[in-house]
Order: structure tokens, then C-alpha cells, then sequence
């Protein structure tokens, strides 16, 4: 069976421009968000001659989000 | 007094099979939201018994709200092929052994798995073929009967929050969950045995359908025919617009929803006062989620929506600028209304696009949109606020969202006619 559906063929402009804002507003608040995570820690607990066994402790990696948004956002 | 008359003539009802099924629906609808929706009670217990984080206790609640969206659209599909009444059989059990396994988590990533994963997986396949199963049962006032389903969208969660905090503090954790999932398990097998897929399972014909009407809905379409359907759906501009629509108004409200409290507290209104305001805007949107679908069907479903979202846009600017406590319930009202009214349209929209076809699958689409913009819109407030220690970029963000679905709203195919009228023929 072939149905001609008549407005199938239109693309969903709507759709895609809603898709492609929001994703770039993600990304960018994202990395921001990232951004000043990383910024936060190492301003608080920056690995040096001076730091404390604690200070050490606390220390963290970056997580797979900030990464990703990092990696994804090219203002970033 | 036309006006009225209208608003008469959409309400009037007459006994029918079909209602019954609306109250299942209704009734199955309340149970699968009431452990998720009562998230906020299971926080604290959690944090005093395992030392969790709040930050890794709520990430179980995010997670579950995005396996609901993301299988959404599979759970549509399911419901297409098999029936919702299947659908209702396994998502009680995903349910029982969702609420089970909660009840004896220890690590943190079992919450992840039993409430996360399992519960969120549950409640997609227990909610979105539901929807599309009460519109098969309706040729007329379909509208009523999307009312009373989505009216209890709000009640089940404020009549849940109560329930499960009464008794985590009577009967513990284990015996809260074990309870609630055996009860609402046991209910939803009761209620799926009552059910049916179709009004022709029962030999009657749709709620204020015509000998004429018969044509259009009198088979269950086989897993191939659905699949073919489906596809022909998917090349329809509607199906794709009318999610991102859906995505605009969630992402619209839920900043709102998730930071009024917190926003209302940053303008000096105390908590009580700042809690009683969310409590207006839920209850009010209540009446209006039941009285928009009827009002779609009586004076044009894209005029309606379209001043939905325009009323849960404009007064944020309200929220944006002032600080005076009567202004704020002001807004409080005027956006009640607004977002009561954003989700009422889509079910009257999509038996107008596609009558009577397999409807699982668009709208499992346009919750997938949902869910998305629920998560997008609750965690943009709070990002946010940490960038920029306000919320005004968030509120900002809110009102845009909610003006750009009522432009896309506008730009909507005329739902005057179907959008695949061969489909009935064949």
C-alpha cells in the first residue's frame, strides 16, 4: 500500500529550530556551569608544596559531564 | 448565555463502558505517579540512614524522570501492538519489583537501578499508552474524558506525598514500600482484568459514535499495519512540531515550578507564604488541566492553547520585576491558568490529525518532549543560579519558551481535516 500523505514531505522547520537553540543553550550554560566548577576547585584546592593531607584528599578530578560540555562548547 | 450553552453541551454525559475505563485509567495514572511524585519525602529518611548526599539522593529522581521520557515513545509502541491492558499487566510488575527493590537498597546506585531505572520504566509503560487508550473508547466528549485523566495528573501527587510520609513515620522504609508496591500492584491487576483495549472487546461501539462512524476504528491493527502507519506518521510536520510544542511549555513551566519557592524566599516572602503560593498554582491549574481539553474541543483547539501558553508566559514578567506579595499571587493565578492548560490540547489535537489510528506512537513522542523539557527547565534554573546568583536569566528563559510554543502553536496545520485520510480507507 502506498498513501500519499500530501504535507509529508514538508521538513518540521519548527522542530528543528527548537532542537538546535535549546541544544546550544544547554551546551553553553553547561560548559559555564563546568567552567566554574573547575575554576572553584582549583582556586580552593590547588595541589602545591603548601597544601595540607586534607586539602590533598579533597582534591578531585574533573567529572565526565564538565568534560563533555567543555568538549562539546567551542566559546568554552 | 451561547457561551454557556456551549460549555453544557461539551459536558453532557450519558452512561457508557467507556467511562468506567476513564476511571481505571484515572485511577492507574494516580498509583504509577505516587511513589516518583512523593520523591521529596524519601529524601530525608535516605540522608539520615545511609549519610548520602542530597545532590547523589536526588540524582535517582532525575534519572527516573529520564528513562520515563526517553522509553516513552517505546512505551507507545507497546501499547499499539500489544494494548494498553498488557502494558498495564507489566508495568505493575516492573512496579512491585521497582518498589521492592527500593525498599532494600544499601549502596547508592541500587536507589539508581530499582528507583531510577525500574520505577521510571514503570511509569512510562503504566502512563503513555493509557492516554491513547481512553481516546479509542471516545468518538464525542472526548474532551470531558482527557479532562478527568489529566485532572488527576495533580491530584495523585498531593494525595501520594501525604500517604507515604504518613507511613515511612508509622510502618518504616521497608514496610512503606512493601505496602504501597503490594496495594497498587494488586489494584492495577484488579483494574487491568476490568479493562479493555477496544470498545469492540465489549461488542459496543465508541462513546457518541454513529453507524456512520463505525468504518474508522472497527479492528485492531496488526504489529505490521502499525509499524507502516507509524511511518507515514512520522513524515507529518504535526508530529514533530506538536513535541517540540510540548518541550517549550514543560521547559516554560518547570523553572517555575521547581524555583518559586526559592525565588518567592529571595523577594522576603516567608516560606509559609512562599509554599501557599506554589500550593495556589497547583491547585489552580487542577480545575483548569479538566476544563481545557473540553474547551478545545468547543472553541478551537489552537486558539485555546495558543492563550495557554501566552497566560503561562506573560506574568512571569510579574515574578521578573516585582517583589509586591499581591502582584505575586497575581501571577500565581493568571499562570495557574496558563499551565494547567499547556498539556490539555495534544490528545484533542492528535485524534483530529490522525482520528482514530494506533495513537501510541505520537504520543509517546510528545512526552518524550515532555520529560525532556521537565529536566531541561528544572535544571537551567538551578545552573543558573550558580553562574549568576539570581534567576532572572531562568525567568527570562521560562517566558521565552512558553511565547516561542505559542508562535509554533500558531503555525500548526489547520486541525480541520486528517492528516492522513487514506489511512481510514485502507
Amino acid at each position: 500500500m502506498n498513501i500519499n500523505i500530501g504535507l509529508g514531505s514538508r521538513l518540521p522547520i519548527q522542530f528543528l529550530i527548537v532542537f538546535i537553540i535549546s541544544a546550544i543553550i544547554t551546551i553553553y550554560l553547561g560548559a559555564s556551569v563546568a567552567e566554574m566548577r573547575i575554576e572553584e576547585r582549583n582556586a580552593s584546592g590547588s595541589i602545591g608544596m603548601n597544601n595540607s593531607y586534607n586539602q590533598l584528599l579533597d582534591y578531585k578530578e574533573n567529572e565526565i559531564w564538565e568534560n563533555g560540555f567543555l568538549w562539546a562548547c567551542p566559546l568554552h | 448565555m451561547n457561551l454557556i450553552n456551549k460549555i453544557n453541551n461539551s459536558i453532557g454525559f450519558s452512561w457508557h463502558y467507556a467511562w468506567l475505563i476513564v476511571a481505571i485509567i484515572t485511577i492507574v495514572q494516580m498509583i504509577a505517579s505516587s511513589i516518583r511524585m512523593s520523591f521529596g519525602v524519601l529524601i530525608d529518611p535516605l540522608e539520615v540512614k545511609y549519610n548520602w548526599e542530597q545532590g547523589h539522593i536526588s540524582m535517582a529522581y532525575a534519572i527516573s524522570c529520564l528513562v520515563t521520557a526517553l522509553t516513552s515513545p517505546l512505551a507507545g509502541y507497546l501499547g499499539d501492538i500489544y494494548g494498553a491492558r498488557k502494558c498495564m499487566y507489566a508495568g505493575a510488575t516492573l512496579f512491585f519489583l521497582g518498589a521492592i527493590l527500593t525498599a532494600y537498597v544499601s549502596e547508592i546506585w541500587h536507589l539508581y537501578f530499582s528507583f531510577g531505572l525500574i520505577l521510571g520504566l514503570a511509569q512510562s509503560i503504566l502512563l503513555v499508552p493509557l492516554v491513547p487508550a481512553a481516546m479509542i473508547w471516545f468518538k464525542r466528549n472526548l474532551g470531558l474524558a482527557m479532562g478527568i485523566i489529566l485532572s488527576s495528573w495533580g491530584i495523585g501527587p498531593a494525595l501520594s506525598v501525604l500517604i507515604v510520609s504518613l507511613l515511612i513515620n508509622e510502618i518504616g522504609w521497608v514496610g512503606t514500600f512493601w505496602s504501597t508496591g503490594t496495594l497498587c500492584t494488586v489494584l492495577i491487576f484488579i483494574l487491568a482484568k476490568i479493562f479493555q483495549n477496544r470498545p469492540e472487546d465489549k461488542g459496543l461501539s465508541p462513546y457518541g459514535s454513529t453507524d456512520e462512524d463505525k468504518i474508522e476504528f472497527s479492528f485492531q491493527p496488526s504489529k505490521e499495519k502499525v509499524n507502516e502507519y507509524s511511518n507515514y506518521i512520522k513524515n507529518t510536520s504535526s508530529y514533530w512540531n506538536m513535541s517540540a510544542i510540548h518541550f517549550l511549555g514543560c521547559v516554560g513551566h518547570a523553572v517555575i515550578l521547581v524555583y518559586i519557592i526559592p525565588i518567592c524566599l529571595i523577594k522576603d516572602i516567608t516560606l509559609a507564604e512562599s509554599a501557599f503560593i506554589f500550593s495556589v498554582v497547583s491547585g489552580l491549574s487542577s480545575i483548569t488541566r479538566f476544563f481545557t481539553p473540553i474547551f478545545c474541543e468547543k472553541f478551537g483547539i489552537r486558539s485555546v492553547m495558543f492563550f495557554s501558553y501566552i497566560l503561562q508566559s506573560l506574568p512571569v514578567f510579574i515574578l521578573l520585576f516585582s517583589s509586591n506579595l499581591i502582584f505575586i499571587y497575581v501571577f500565581a493565578i493568571i499562570f495557574a491558568i496558563g499551565y494547567g492548560g499547556e498539556a490539555g490540547g495534544f490528545a484533542i489535537l492528535n485524534r483530529r490529525y490522525y482520528g482514530f489510528a494506533p495513537m501510541g506512537i505520537p504520543h509517546g513522542f510528545q512526552m518524550l518532549g515532555a520529560g525532556i523539557g521537565m529536566a531541561l527547565g528544572g535544571w537551567i534554573g538551578g545552573a543558573i543560579f550558580d553562574l549568576y546568583d539570581n534567576y532572572n536569566f531562568a525567568l527570562l528563559i521560562s517566558i521565552l519558551a512558553s511565547l516561542g510554543g505559542a508562535v509554533c502553536i500558531l503555525l500548526l496545520n489547520r486541525p480541520n481535516k486528517l492528516l492522513i485520510p487514506e489511512w481510514v480507507k485502507n
